[in-house]
């Protein structure tokens, strides 16, 4: 089933390239990095929302296996940041010759990576006693409860440099939907996985 | 562009870094589920 | 609900008069914001004109670290000797111990402001001229907000070994956006109204008040709910 999940998400990738690089081209060329950008940052959203609710769902039902999946989902959220910051210094590398500015976009998906590097490093801070799920889930709830806040005081800053995206034809918008179905994909694949992970580790322990 | 390859390239191994080593992660803990419970046919 | 403002009071009081018998925790937040302001005041007397912004950053980092100390203090005394079982016994409803603790950590800041805050001032040369109201209103927004996260992350690494560094990496990724808006707001009181840099000089102070307000309320709220399930 994951394997199935997982050809349908890079068939649609690559379908997704195909047609950015042959109709739905951007002037400049370096602006087609927002085909993997974009889907980057919907992404780890969609996996802080999937914390908040797995997260939930453990404090009023307490069945381990929200648990393990809450972690997942941080642990995949932490991976989709990684790659959100990535694609968005390499951009401001390339539009504006500085790795890094304080500007609306980078500041929001810094905080992001750092709230998810928080809730990992608290969750492998615990020693065998302690209340580990119950604590993890506090904090995720908390850390969505966080997002929207960081967009909203990212728009204060000034020089919002970042260029809004029109989409000049369909072709654009067709690549840029199917980039982000593909990304959904992969994501729920991988939360899946990871809470496997957990949940056979708790089986050996 | 070299820009735009040098992104598709990173991220692209990102994800398929992180893929594979979970499903190696995945492996080796079955098998070793399976060797301490083995199922009984 | 009597019951439960005497609970608060109970808590906010014996925290107080612990604090003052021992003033340990104050002194070492005293000490280590002239640590800050020292080093920072050496380093800006290079550079005249970014002496408000290295104000506003020294306030700033002194009431981050400070609130560190005082949160990671107001439930490290809980938890030897059975204290945190004393007090889950004393009352059904966890949210009012979180309120208690709440009040004592935002007291302690906002004393902790009123020594600080001239100090810098001194320090770098400003005068808040005529602004007085909005600082004041900044650095309790700023207070309520800090304590109201550190509170409760200080409930959730009580039972972990190395508490302060995971405290401090927890605190400083949750109120990074709250940080944007107070330190706008310090650079609007400290130089007057001139350019603020690279903050947006089009900001109301209103807006920015208004923002933190949100932050806090909604913080303060969802903290209060989620209280119980960390020392369940």
């Amino acid at each position: 089933m994951r394997v199935t999940v997982l050809i349908t998400s890079f068939v649609l990738m690559i379908a997704s390239g195909v047609i950015a690089n042959t109709k739905g081209a951007i002037e400049p060329v370096v602006r087609n990095i927002v085909y993997i950008h974009v889907p980057a940052s919907i992404c780890s959203l969609v996996c802080f929302g999937g914390l908040f609710v797995f997260s939930i769902m453990y404090l009023i039902k307490k069945k381990p296996i929200f648990d393990y999946l809450g972690a997942a989902s941080a642990e995949v959220a932490f991976v989709f940041a990684t790659v959100l910051n990535i694609t968005g210094m390499i951009f401001a590398k390339a539009e504006w010759g500085l790795w890094w500015t304080p500007s609306m976009r980078l500041i929001t998906s810094a905080i992001l990576w750092f709230l998810a590097a928080a809730y990992l490093i608290l969750r492998s801070s615990f020693n065998e006693q302690g209340n580990k799920a119950n604590l993890c889930a506090v904090f995720g709830i908390i850390a969505f409860v966080d997002v929207p806040f960081v967009y909203i005081s990212a728009r204060m800053m000034r020089d919002i440099h970042r260029p809004s995206f029109s989409f000049d034809s369909s072709w654009q918008s067709t690549a840029l939907g199917l980039a982000i179905l593909a990304t959904i994909m992969l994501a729920s694949t991988l939360i899946w996985m990871r809470a496997d992970i957990e949940k056979l580790n708790e089986k050996l322990n | 562009m070299n820009y735009l390859i040098g992104a598709f390239a990173v991220s692209w191994a990102v994800y398929f870094i992180y893929l594979i080593y979970m499903g190696c992660k995945l492996n080796s803990l079955s098998k070793r589920l399976e060797s301490k419970y083995p199922l009984e046919k | 609900m009597s019951n439960s403002i005497n609970i608060i009071k109970a808590i906010f009081v014996k925290d107080l008069i612990n604090e003052l018998r021992s003033k340990q925790t104050f002194a070492s937040m005293v000490v280590l914001s002239i640590i800050i302001a020292w080093i920072f005041r050496l380093t800006s007397s290079v550079i005249e004109s970014a002496m408000v912004s290295i104000a506003a950053a020294v306030i700033m980092v002194s009431v981050v670290f400070s609130s560190i100390l005082c949160c990671e203090r107001s439930f490290a005394v809980e938890h030897g000797d059975g204290c945190m079982d004393g007090l889950l016994s004393a009352s059904a409803d966890r949210g009012n111990i979180y309120i208690g603790k709440l009040l004592f950590n935002v007291t302690m800041l906002c004393i902790f402001d009123c020594v600080m805050v001239p100090v810098v001032c001194v320090c770098f040369n400003l005068t808040p001229a005529g602004n007085l109201l909005k600082l004041i209103v900044i650095l309790l927004l700023v207070n309520i907000g800090v304590s109201a996260v550190g509170t409760l992350l200080g409930s959730i690494v009580m039972s972990i070994k190395s508490r302060s560094s995971v405290l401090s990496i927890l605190i400083m990724a949750l109120i990074m956006p709250m940080m944007i808006p107070a330190i706008s707001g310090l650079l609007m009181v400290f130089s007057a109204g001139a350019d603020s840099g690279m903050f947006s000089a089009g900001q109301s102070f209103s807006e920015i008040a208004g923002m933190m307000a949100a932050y806090d309320a909604i913080f303060v709220t969802v903290c209060w709910l989620v209280f119980g399930f960390t020392v369940g």
